[in-house]
């Protein structure tokens, strides 16, 4: 026993020396717990939206029948690509001018002007407007996952062939182009589900200029609200969407085409009013488009 | 108990002061160029992200401002740069370009994580502190831990708005994300390993 105790309290201090190495060993550990945990949460919050957009739907059209992807790549490129020939053919066609507001500050978004469009996947006058809108768009930028759908069926011109402009991109480095697709397309009791909220700038730009004195008092806060810059609107589309009824989507690009058809003389001469209104607010360019002969056409009625 | 307490106070006397130094400062390595204080491996890293920070949120913001000049990027399918600086998202508020939001923060950060900032912080092996210098200090460590935790709040909501919102990815905005993780990282690491320590006093 004499002798066990001095053997204890050399085991004791040795503890206690192990204990102090020990312990900046623990500190460190210790102060590495919240570093590694802040970098895990970040890293896991980025996964997590990672999965949640793999899992989750992609933005598409709700119900009801669409175009499969590769239709819609198909008929997106006929939309983008109509010859110059064609649209220098048909001009100004058979369409309703668009409007010119007069001494109204250009709406711009960053460095570009500004396309705004408000609309709703049910509305068959929409429906026609975007044909004309991707040809004329097209002309100045790119658009990409375009979906192709068709207009309420409850409506008047049921089932209107088209394409939406939810989800979509569109990039171009003259202007750039903010849809908004408001409602969808598929009634669910008395009403259509909305789709996309507008901002508050959004709002208010459609509050002010589809109303009087801008539009008629008839049109007022109707769609589609197709606004080129705060310099040139439209409301409603500028023909009638009944000439598409019936048609698939690819019936219909390749009407729009072919400079003979009816489609064409409307789809495309509206897409040359478009044309012709953006050109204004780019001031012209790129020149190519805004010097060709079907532009400059439809630039006589803005 | 009673040795572990003397221990704890060992820690925090001139020993501990000494060897705190050490660990704060593997500052004794060179940087390298003759006109850059040495601060160690960390300190310069975070310097040399947050000026590649800066240089592509200068690029970013020319290509906001500047519609002659396109990012070089891809302009298709998911990796799109255009359609996310275009996007209504690429303002705050709808006045405020996110690209300038982005040029301001990494000037700022640029500065706090230069080395100079740093050698604020930590002076040379044998250096000293003067009381005024450690309440800055103080200031320098908690203005770069927030700064980096706001930037990485920032950065995760712009990555939410271009996986989720845009869906699109702009590879020049990610690699200033990527180089922000980064910084935010290496700052949490450093602030967990030295907050507290005790920083050479100077007694003068």
């Amino acid at each position: 026993m004499g002798e066990a105790e001095p053997v204890e309290r050399m085991n004791a201090r040795e503890g206690i020396g192990a204990l102090q190495a020990d312990e900046p060993r623990v500190e460190q550990r210790r102060r590495l717990v919240p570093a590694v945990a802040s970098v895990l949460v970040v890293v896991a919050i980025v996964i997590a939206l990672i999965v949640v957009k793999t899992l989750g739907s992609s933005p598409s059209p709700s119900a009801g029948a669409s175009a499969t992807t590769s239709q819609a790549s198909s008929v997106t490129s006929q939309l983008t690509g109509v010859p110059a020939r064609t649209l220098d053919l048909v001009g100004k066609g058979q369409t309703v001018p668009l409007r010119a507001t007069s001494g109204q500050k250009l709406l711009t978004f960053g460095a570009k002007p500004q396309v705004l469009y408000m609309g709703a996947e049910y509305c068959p006058y929409c429906a026609a407007e975007r044909w004309a809108m991707v040809v004329a768009l097209g002309r100045f930028g790119n658009f990409s996952n375009l979906q192709f759908i068709h207009s309420a069926s409850t409506d008047v011109y049921p089932s209107t062939p088209t394409l939406t402009f939810y989800g979509s991109g569109y990039t171009s480095k003259y202007v750039a182009f903010k849809p908004v697709e408001m409602y969808g397309r598929v009634a669910r009791g008395t009403s259509y589900p909305k789709l996309e909220i507008p901002t508050s700038a959004e709002t208010a730009i459609m509050a002010k200029y589809d109303a009087p004195p801008f539009v008629p008092s008839a049109d007022r806060g109707g769609f589609p609200f197709l606004d080129i810059g705060n310099q040139y609107l439209t409301v409603g589309s500028q023909f009638s969407p009944g000439i598409l009824a019936k048609l698939t989507w690819s019936e219909v690009a390749a009407a729009i085409r072919n400079p003979a058809s009816p489609i064409a003389k409307q789809v495309d001469g509206a897409a040359n009013s478009i044309t012709a209104a953006i050109c204004k607010i780019t001031k012209g360019a790129p020149a190519a488009v805004c010097s060709s002969a079907g532009v400059k056409a439809a630039a006589g009625d803005l | 108990m009673a040795d572990r307490k003397a221990s704890t106070s060992r820690r925090s006397g001139p020993q501990s002061a000494r060897s705190s130094q050490q660990a704060a400062a593997p500052a004794a390595t060179k940087s390298g160029f003759g006109f850059l204080p040495s601060v160690g491996i960390l300190p310069l890293a975070t310097w040399l992200l947050s000026l590649y920070g800066l240089g592509a949120s200068i690029y970013l913001t020319i290509a906001h401002y500047d519609t002659h000049v396109l990012l070089v990027c891809s302009d298709k399918g998911v990796i799109n740069c255009a359609e996310v600086t275009t996007s209504s998202q690429s303002m705050v508020f709808g006045v405020l370009p996110v690209a300038v939001l982005g040029l301001a923060f990494y000037v700022f950060i640029v500065a706090i994580n230069s080395p100079w900032a740093w050698r604020l912080q930590r002076p040379a092996a044998g250096g000293q502190l003067s009381a005024w210098s450690g309440n800055l200090t103080t200031s320098i460590m908690w203005a770069r831990l927030i700064s980096v935790v706001v930037g990485m709040g920032f950065v995760l909501y712009l990555i939410y708005a271009e996986v989720i919102q845009i869906g699109a990815i702009c590879l020049w905005c990610t690699s200033v994300h990527v180089a922000t993780f980064l910084i935010f990282a290496l700052i949490v690491f450093d602030s967990s390993f030295n907050w507290g320590k005790p920083q050479p006093t100077g007694r003068g």
